[in-house]
């Protein structure tokens, strides 16, 4: 096992463009990216709702929701998976070791990130702000719209968070996308199975991938805690 | 002169304690008038009450001829009553767009919004400010932006809550300058506060909030 | 004074039981650590065969799984004492490579095709594996490769190279799981795949696939055994090793093996030469 060898190997892979690598890491990014898409406006608007709305449940919701921040992947892999087999409920849509699985897998499990955030951005923001809005004759829409965007940072930390729990998540990957390569296979996946083989050098290279994301994640956090600036 | 805004009963209480019990009340167009009381008296309440920000129970209110039922204040009047809070409170985008705001909220956008934007900016003196970031701005600039960008609506009514009372010296002067002109220029204006030089400005009528009650004076 | 002595001697005679109590747990039993490939787990068959070793030797057998690609690379580093997998050119590089003592056939099934009963590349009944890798090629139908350098991958290549054709169609997809995770697979998206008879019977229940196409000498699957060197790796568990190979390679757990049967069925066979 010649790690420093396998090391040296995983960054000529990465600085070469090795086609398979690149297709491993396009594919991570394509599909945490539509699962943001797709969860990130629901996930608003109920945060929104949560914070400045009262109604029958709500203390309850709030409660699951903070609990579903922790949710094992691997059970939400479960759950779809039983949801998407052929004999399931939702087995016609032919769905199970696709990306559109490893999609709808994602955006479950970002989801409850998403709207905790917004949650804690909405109920931070200075309600002067709606105040203001309302005032200025903006339409229920329009000053909801208004108050979203001036905690917008808030908003966008969470989004990048939820982008930090999807981008290496592995468990429900594995299940519902099946790790088919040029297909299902993305950067956690990849790294399993190739540990798994023993071939390094693919592993770290991905692995670093996966560090500069985290990396990259923290740092853009750190520059909108500035900008969102504490009162 | 036609009644602008008059309520024949206005009562708010916190708990036990009852802070207004006020009316009947009736302000004209184009007459400006302040507010006074000690503080906690409840003028800015009433004023929030008036505003549709703060529930408040009403008996008789009417606005430019319309009764209003005060739970939701329909388009129309959200469109003719401008509330100025006492520390006013600036978009995070830019200065332009805090003073266009209103204007794209009733469907004016463009060069026609433009224009109208930058006559307040000038009208307010602040265009030497209009690249600093809102929040950044200083108390006084602050207050003369929020001035501006209601003005700029031409609202049926302005309520201005305390606008001097975190201001002082040049900045003061400034905003008062800003709230004379208003008057000479007819607008309607209700101000809560209790600043000399606003009282005592020329055209300037007065009412009297205590004990929950408002008198005219 | 007396009651303190007399209590003191009883503290110390639990100390001392309790120590020695302690003590014995933690002296190790004998252990062997062991690697096979997917296929035979799959199938069910260690399940059977481990306990009965475990019963008989009272030796602790630690189980490590993987494709035949990763087992032999386990005993290659010495990282186990004994590997079993079905690619006997790679169990026989690792004796001549002098990282195992001798290979030993175990047992033989064979490989056969399964997909779904529609059989859309129409290969149902054909004898010639090389034909009908050919046809499902042609059909461009769904297939379902082990992807993970197994002794079914490995076959699986053989085939292709064989018929002269590169597996690279919108529908061959290399899954990088065992053969069991492959079946199911293969059932949920109605695909053919190459697997050995033990594992599909296990499976066959849970896929709805059918075996297809069968009979081909070159899908001929025959499993070995290889007990690592302790020359080139001193630390291994030598006896342990050498045990469990001359148990695997007896008469009576020869008759263990065929007696083994899924869904009524013989699934694993004893090689002529080493009967």
């Amino acid at each position: 096992m010649d790690i420093l060898g396998s090391t040296r190997q995983a960054f000529a892979l990465l600085l070469s463009g090795d086609a398979e690598l690149w297709t491993i890491i396009w594919i991570s990014l394509r599909v945490s990216l539509v699962a943001l898409a797709a969860a990130t406006p629901p996930a608003v608007v109920l945060g929104y709702a949560l914070a400045q709305k009262r109604f029958p449940g709500r203390r309850i919701l709030v409660v699951l929701i903070q609990g579903l921040l922790s949710f094992p992947t691997v059970v939400v892999g479960l759950i779809l998976y039983i949801l998407l087999t052929r004999q399931g409920p939702l087995g016609s849509w032919h769905l199970l070791f696709t990306q559109g699985a490893m999609i709808m897998g994602q955006a479950v499990i970002a989801f409850p990130v998403l709207t905790a955030f917004a949650l804690a951005a909405v109920q931070g923001a200075d309600p002067r702000a709606h105040e203001t809005a309302v005032s200025l004759g903006a339409s229920p829409l329009r000053a909801t719209l208004t108050t979203l965007l001036e905690v917008r940072f808030a908003v966008v930390a969470g989004i990048f968070n939820g982008f930090g729990r999807v981008i290496s998540e592995v468990g429900c990957a594995m299940m519902v996308g099946g790790n088919i390569a040029g297909v299902t296979r993305n950067i956690p996946t990849a790294i399993a199975l190739e540990t798994s083989k023993g071939d390094f050098a693919q592993g770290i290279a991905l692995g670093v991938v996966l560090m500069l994301f985290a990396l990259g994640i923290s740092i853009a956090l750190g520059l909108l805690q500035g900008r969102g600036g504490l009162k | 002169m036609s009644a602008l805004l008059s309520f024949r009963h206005l009562r708010k209480s916190f708990g036990e304690r009852e802070l207004l019990d006020a009316g009947p009340f009736a302000i004209g167009e184009g007459e400006a008038y302040v507010i006074t009381g000690d503080n906690g008296s409840g003028k800015t309440t009433l004023l929030r009450i008036l505003a549709g920000l703060e529930e408040g129970e009403i008996a008789g209110f009417e606005f430019h001829g319309l009764p209003l039922d005060h739970g939701s204040l329909p388009d129309a009047v959200r469109h003719d009553i401008v509330y100025v809070h006492q520390h006013p409170y600036l978009f995070h985008t830019t200065i332009m767009h805090n003073i266009g705001y209103g204007l794209a909220a009733r469907g004016i956008h463009g060069t026609e919004r433009r224009r109208l934007a930058e006559e307040a900016i000038a009208w307010a003196g602040v265009d030497h400010l209009r690249a600093i970031y809102p929040p950044k701005l200083s108390g006084g600039e602050k207050q003369r932006v929020a001035l501006a960008r209601a003005k700029v609506l031409r609202p049926r009514l302005f309520l201005l809550d305390e606008p001097t009372a975190n201001l002082d010296g040049e900045a003061r002067g400034q905003a008062i300058a800003l709230i004379r002109q208003l008057v000479q220029d007819q607008s309607s204006l209700l101000i809560a506060c209790h600043d000399r030089e606003l009282i005592e400005l020329p055209g300037m009528r007065r009412f009297h909030l205590e004990g929950g009650k408002l008198t005219q004076v | 004074m007396h009651h303190y002595i007399s209590c003191l001697r009883s503290v110390c005679r639990i100390a001392t039981a309790l120590g020695l109590a302690l003590l014995a747990q933690s002296l190790p039993a004998a252990e062997l650590k062991l690697a096979a490939t997917h296929t035979l787990v799959d199938s069910g068959l260690l399940n059977t065969l481990i306990p009965a070793f475990e019963a008989r030797s009272g030796i602790k057998v630690r189980l490590a799984i993987g494709g035949t690609g990763q087992v032999i690379r386990l005993a290659a580093n010495g990282d186990v004492d004994a590997v079993l997998s079905h690619v006997k050119a790679e169990e026989e590089k690792l004796v001549t490579s002098g990282a195992g003592l001798k290979r030993y056939a175990v047992a033989y099934n064979d490989f056969f095709i399964a997909g779904p009963p529609q059989d859309p590349a129409r290969i149902r009944g054909i004898k010639d594996a090389v034909e009908v890798v050919r046809r499902i090629h042609d059909a461009k139908a769904r297939f379902i490769s082990r992807g993970d350098e197994s002794g079914t991958h490995v076959k699986e290549r053989e085939l292709w190279r064989a018929a002269g054709l590169e597996p690279k169609w919108a529908g061959y997809l290399s899954a990088g799981a065992g053969m069991g995770s492959v079946l199911m697979m293969a059932g949920e998206m109605q695909a053919y795949t190459l697997c050995d008879r033990a594992t599909f019977a296990a499976f066959r229940a849970r896929t709805g696939l059918e075996m297809l196409a069968a009979g081909d000498p070159r899908l001929y699957n025959e499993y070995g055994v290889v007990a690592v060197n302790p020359a080139r790796f001193p630390g291994i568990n030598a006896d342990t090793a050498a045990q469990f190979v001359s148990w695997l390679t007896s008469v009576e757990v020869q008759g263990l093996i065929t007696s083994f049967r899924i869904g009524g069925q013989q699934v694993f066979f004893i090689p002529a030469k080493a009967r």
